[in-house]
């Protein structure tokens, strides 16, 4: 429950990411505000500071100032408010993750379902398919992937999605990650298939799709579901990674990693960019793994048992 | 033609070039031996001259120099002899791990320019073992005029309109390490004139940037909406400028996207015009101290070869008057080079009008170097001068 509540937590303050901007910060996440100036403790100074010591070389990033309505957590290099930034790349590295993981595990389903289910040359293709990219190295394909389609943006048929569309790191991360999620849906239909009480609908006449929707589906459902808050957080951590590397989300847009890597220029001196982005990561992907961990708990009655052992 | 009798070299020219002696006492011209491959020697060296010689070289790890034990010092001015025994230059480390290398006197020179978030700390606690020194460079925004949208006239004067020179001069280090320009030709340059056509209030020198004036000028250019790519290497102050102009350019009406790729092949990238960039983050070093080092080379048509990697006109910038008025100050540079910088001034005041090309900044150069070491020099040419330093 304490997982849920701080991942709804999590959603709700990035959600709640325009109206920080708009009435909390009066700043705009997305534009550089370089020559700008803010005000700290009743005194206006500029967000990129000069330095005016030594040799005077180098300009800072205005830091932490804990106030809301002022760089709450100071301002990155294009002098952008952090925190506000921080909302809005939540935004995008949950709608990455939780679609990525929504479309990779219905694109499993399907997939598993009915390789396991019909099995003969529809599981060999689909189940070489599958070793085929779980053959790659997961980032490895992700990061081939991207370079690739950021550039031209992806082409099928009539639908064009630009280089710089969160749907391509939406769809690469899917893309990568439906085998691990059909490989163990495949196995467990083909376990279902030779049950007494899929026979019993064989043997009754009962066509392939009333069994798949009355018989196989509700039993594999539970498993994707415990599956679902998984690999959101993987997904959310691929992400990151990607996005880090310059290859997922694209500028001025943001995520978390996109902030991180925002962020590595300024370690010595704000560490506070690099460290708020990784920080939430780490706990946003802590709660969905242990959510996920519940939602297994809670759906499986024998791992209850098993626990209570 | 060389007289070994007499120890000269007589070069014939079809016409004469002012700019020979610069020509000759750079590395565009070098000592070569009679059979050297008139191509790319790789890894291994042509004979030459100088104080020191490759001892071992491998491109991926390092490089060791030792003393020419073939080098006598001829001319003190021309080529000195060195200091130190040996040079060992060390390849593959990060910029950060450089400059705590040579703080902790594990090196003694950081080759690349220090990190913008490690300036503060070496101008402040380091600041004996800092040395920065004004160059005759420009870096600047290249704009395509001959691709949409900046293959119109306004919306290239809208781009230089909008353009916050001080907010680059933040990223590049802050107002000791880089000046706003408003001109192709550098301050201080022969030929250089303070104008500057492209500020809030009018003037000579830069101001403000005027928002307002460039939105205006794009929605009059029609092109309004028009989706720019932004081209610039992926180093951090590179990237920084470039995310600075996709942020302005959306600010006034673009939809403008980064695209920021390896400095191994972006200088060449931007060049070719098959590759269709819109706009790239540039910066032009002199070669020698001649105008036309920057305005021929850069903007003149005979430096504008589509298709072609080897384009340094970026901006495919080819304007038959502009063209003629640099042909005049060539010429003129046969006769009277005060006159000659003159004529260059108002090429340059004429290719402005046009705009190509957005100045943004001059930049000063910062060698970081080890507290052992001493007789730091500074030539405008060649920089640092390594064989000279000291070490303790």
């Amino acid at each position: 429950m304490v997982s849920l509540a701080v991942f709804l937590l999590v959603v709700l303050a990035c959600l709640l990411a325009p109206v920080f901007e708009h009435a909390v910060a009066h700043t705009d996440a997305f534009t550089s505000n370089i020559s700008g100036t803010t005000v700290v403790d009743g005194r206006r100074v500029p967000v990129l500071t000069p330095s005016s010591t030594g040799l005077g070389l180098g300009v800072t990033p205005i830091g932490p100032t804990w106030d809301l309505h002022h760089y709450f957590l100071g301002a990155d290099g294009q002098g952008r408010d952090v925190m506000a930034r921080l909302l809005f790349g939540g935004r995008n590295s949950l709608l990455i993750g939780v679609l990525s993981a929504v479309i990779a595990c219905g694109a499993a389903t399907v997939l598993g379902v009915a390789a396991g289910y019909f099995g003969g040359v529809l599981d060999a293709v689909l189940s070489r398919l599958f070793d085929v990219v779980w053959a790659f190295p997961v980032y490895l394909l992700a990061i081939s992937l991207s370079v690739v389609l950021l550039t031209s943006g992806l082409t099928v048929g009539p639908v064009h999605i630009e280089g710089d569309s969160l749907w391509l790191p939406i769809l690469i991360i899917a893309v990568i990650y439906v085998p691990y999620v059909a490989r163990p849906l495949r196995g467990q239909v083909l376990t279902l298939r030779g049950r007494d009480f899929i026979q019993a609908g064989v043997g009754n006449g009962a066509s392939d799709l009333r069994i798949l929707r009355k018989d196989v589906l509700p039993n594999v459902m539970p498993t994707v579901l415990v599956f679902l808050p998984l690999m959101t957080a993987l997904n959310m951590l691929t992400e990151s990674a990607l996005s880090f590397l310059s290859i997922g989300v694209q500028p001025p847009n943001a995520s978390w990693g996109t902030i991180i890597n925002d962020g590595l220029g300024l370690l010595y001196t704000r560490p506070m960019v690099t460290l708020a982005p990784g920080l939430m990561i780490a706990v946003t992907a802590v709660a969905l793994n242990l959510l996920g961990d519940g939602v297994r708990s809670a759906l499986d009655p024998k791992a209850r048992l098993r626990g209570a052992a | 033609m060389g007289d070994p009798a007499t120890g000269t070299v007589t070069l014939h020219l079809t016409e004469p070039d002012p700019e020979l002696p610069y020509k000759l006492a750079v590395p565009h011209a070098s000592i070569l031996p009679k059979g050297a491959p008139p191509k790319d020697a790789g890894t291994t060296p042509i004979p030459t001259t100088g104080p020191y010689t490759f001892a071992s070289y491998d491109p991926n790890r390092a490089l060791k120099m030792v003393r020419n034990p073939y080098f006598k010092q001829w001319s003190r001015d021309a080529q000195p002899e060195g200091y130190p025994d040996e040079i060992d230059e060390t390849f593959g480390l990060t910029v950060e791990s450089e400059v705590t290398a040579v703080e902790n006197g594990q090196a003694d020179w950081v080759f690349d320019p220090p990190p913008t978030d490690r300036l503060n700390e070496i101008g402040t606690k380091y600041a004996s073992q800092a040395h920065v020194n004004p160059l005759t460079a420009f870096w600047y925004l290249a704009m395509n005029t001959n691709l949409a949208p900046f293959d119109n006239l306004k919306a290239r004067q809208a781009v230089n309109w909008a353009v916050d020179r001080d907010a680059v001069v933040r990223q590049y280090g802050g107002q000791n390490l880089a000046a706003p320009v408003c001109t192709v030709l550098p301050p201080g340059f022969p030929g250089h004139v303070d104008t500057c056509d492209y500020t809030k209030g009018g003037g000579s020198t830069w101001k403000a940037p005027d928002l307002q004036k460039a939105k205006q000028l794009v929605q009059e250019s029609g092109t309004a909406g028009a989706k720019i790519g932004v081209v610039v290497t992926d180093d951090e102050v590179n990237k920084s400028i470039g995310e600075y102009v996709q942020s302005m350019l959306n600010s006034i009406g673009y939809r403008a996207t980064l695209k920021p790729i390896s400095g191994n092949i972006q200088f060449t990238y931007i060049q070719n015009t098959k590759n269709k960039v819109q706009i790239s983050l540039s910066s032009w070093y002199q070669d020698y101290p001649a105008a036309s080092d920057f305005l021929d080379v850069l903007l003149s048509c005979a430096s504008f070869h589509p298709g072609s990697d080897s384009s340094i006109n970026i901006s495919g910038f080819c304007d038959k008057k502009v063209d003629a008025q640099m042909q005049q100050a060539l010429a003129a540079e046969r006769t009277s080079m005060s006159k000659a910088n003159t004529l260059w001034g108002q090429v340059d005041q004429a290719v402005m009008e046009q705009a190509p090309v957005a100045p943004l900044i001059t930049p000063k150069l910062i060698d970081f170097t080890s507290k052992r070491t001493g007789n730091y020099q500074f030539s405008k040419q060649f920089y640092m001068l390594v064989s000279q330093l000291w070490v303790k």
